[in-house]
């Protein structure tokens, strides 16, 4: 080895250890080095243990499964990436179908992987905002077609009953995110300007989930940055306004415009306040993102947690756990009677709730 | 097999003042494609570099002062005089880069994108790769450098 060799090595290191001494710096300023999950002022009534059991578990090989449908003694199952793909199970998962949905009087859509599908007996819905296209099909033919005059593009979409549709769209007049139904008869497309508030930005900080509720016949609308909910009748009326546990009121958000793209981003985590919720019942089930003030981080971190709401009073009722299978949390849930199904990752579970647990 | 690689070895040595300049070149044209690219839209950059958990706070600072940097490193790469400098900052940018997108990938929780032009389809690990590579390439310039004939300019003088 030549002397300069063992000069150019020494400095080498040296250069490396300068780096290292860097990216270590970077990292211990960052957030990354003291991640903390938002601990909020409230206490979580937890149901008694057991209240909520596992009782079958289903591998579906794949973890881009979502439940686009449930009936009393039906599981229906979609995939955001083959659109057209369902599956069918029962509630014992043994005898699972495997269906290909015809997709009739649509040529070529843009992204075809934006379909969602529902599927609610006697029809299925297949839902695509950017086309825009809401598709109709029977049960047991599954051929979808388009069947009204649906030209709003949205960006959320649920069906109310056979013929209209409650859906969250962008409004340019409004410059923010704002709900409206869409009907095959008159009005046809009819928003409400008066429900969604915005906060900073029209995206991020009205963001939130869209449900109906088929046995009180309301809609429900659930920001995911705070923490509130609103309870509307078919007609898109506001009835009630409520709060969730947290006392997260304005999104905890930044967000940013990219201009020459002339789109908005998330630059720092947010604090998602609400993650994931299901509506079911008189209840409004949330998987929330917050810890309380009763919980540990650990057990947090190991569990999916589930708060559960009274619709018609807008009341906490109380939370469970479901625990984490194979180290994976929920990505999607639904609840019918007594049984909660989750998707764990690529696994589809079925969970049965004791109802003497619940306190009415 | 030995022989081969004795082949390859007198290959790199009998051109090495011609290999040190294409390394230098590749790292040039990287540099100067990389730094146009993130200033061509430097607000663009910024939001997502912004976006990233390890540099976030930094973000309006980095925008500028990363392209700069890649700017200056390449004229230094430029000059012959100012090469071996060069090449030593080469080595540290891309060991800062490719450490960087180590730490994305194994301790954040979600990954971010920010890097322009034809890197943007690149993925994660290719990313991780390509950097390390150069990285290398790096020091075996160092070392070829260091074998470079001291009288480099006589034959352009005759």
């Amino acid at each position: 080895m030549k002397k300069t060799d063992k000069k150019s090595l020494s400095f080498l290191s040296l250069c490396s250890l300068g780096m290292l001494l860097v990216l270590v710096g970077l990292y211990a300023l960052s957030p990354l080095a003291n991640q903390k999950i938002y601990r909020g002022s409230f206490n979580r009534n937890f149901a008694p243990e057991n209240t909520v059991t596992q009782q079958k578990i289903l591998d579906l090989g794949v973890n881009s499964y979502y439940i686009s449908g449930l009936t009393k003694d039906k599981i229906y199952l979609s995939n955001y990436t083959t659109i057209h793909h369902l599956l069918r199970t029962d509630m014992t998962l043994k005898d699972t179908q495997h269906i290909r949905l015809k997709i009739i009087g649509l040529d070529s859509v843009v992204h075809p992987r934006k379909f969602r599908t529902r599927v609610e007996p006697p029809y299925f819905y297949m839902m695509h905002g950017i086309a825009p296209a809401i598709l109709r099909g029977k049960v047991n033919k599954w051929e979808a077609r388009r069947f009204m005059a649906d030209s709003a593009y949205y960006t959320d979409a649920v069906p109310i009953d056979t013929t209209s549709f409650a859906l969250r769209y962008y409004s340019k007049s409004q410059e923010s995110y704002e709900l409206a139904l869409e009907t095959a008869k008159e009005p046809y497309f009819k928003p409400n300007y008066d429900i969604l508030e915005k906060q900073m930005d029209g995206f991020f900080s009205v963001d939130g989930m869209l449900h109906y509720n088929k046995e009180l016949q309301q809609i429900v609308y659930l920001y995911r940055y705070r923490n509130q909910y609103m309870v509307m009748d078919k007609n898109l009326k506001l009835l009630h306004q409520y709060n969730t546990l947290d006392t997260i009121s304005i999104a905890r958000i930044k967000s940013e415009e990219i201009k020459s793209e002339n789109s908005f981003t998330l630059t720092s985590q947010p604090t998602v306040t609400q993650r994931i919720s299901s509506v079911s019942g008189i209840y409004l089930y949330i998987n929330s993102g917050l810890l309380s003030q009763n919980e540990k981080e650990e057990q947090f971190k190991q569990n999916t947690v589930i708060d559960v709401y009274d619709l018609t009073q807008g009341k906490y009722i109380h939370s469970f756990y479901l625990p984490h299978y194979k180290n994976k949390g929920i990505s999607d849930f639904k609840i019918i009677g007594n049984r909660l199904l989750a998707i764990h990752d690529q696994y589809l579970s079925v969970y049965t709730i004791a109802t003497d647990n619940i306190i009415f | 097999m030995k022989r081969t690689a004795l082949a390859i070895s007198q290959f790199f040595l009998k051109h090495r003042n011609v290999i040190v300049e294409i390394i230098c070149y590749l790292f040039i044209f990287l540099f100067l494609y990389a730094a146009f690219s993130k200033l061509m839209d430097v607000q663009q950059f910024q939001v997502q570099m912004s976006k990233s958990p390890l540099i976030t706070q930094f973000s309006g600072l980095m925008a500028w002062a990363v392209p700069i940097l890649e700017i200056i490193i390449a004229i230094f790469l430029f000059i012959p005089r100012l090469r071996l400098i060069g090449l030593y900052a080469s080595f540290s940018l891309m060991f800062v880069f490719t450490g960087y997108i180590f730490i994305i990938q194994n301790f954040s929780p979600y990954v971010p994108c920010s890097c322009g032009g034809i890197l943007n389809s690149m993925g994660w690990t290719e990313h991780f790769i390509f950097n390390i590579g150069f990285t290398l390439l790096a020091v075996f310039g160092i070392f070829l450098y260091n074998r470079q004939q001291q009288n480099a300019h006589a034959y352009a003088l005759a």
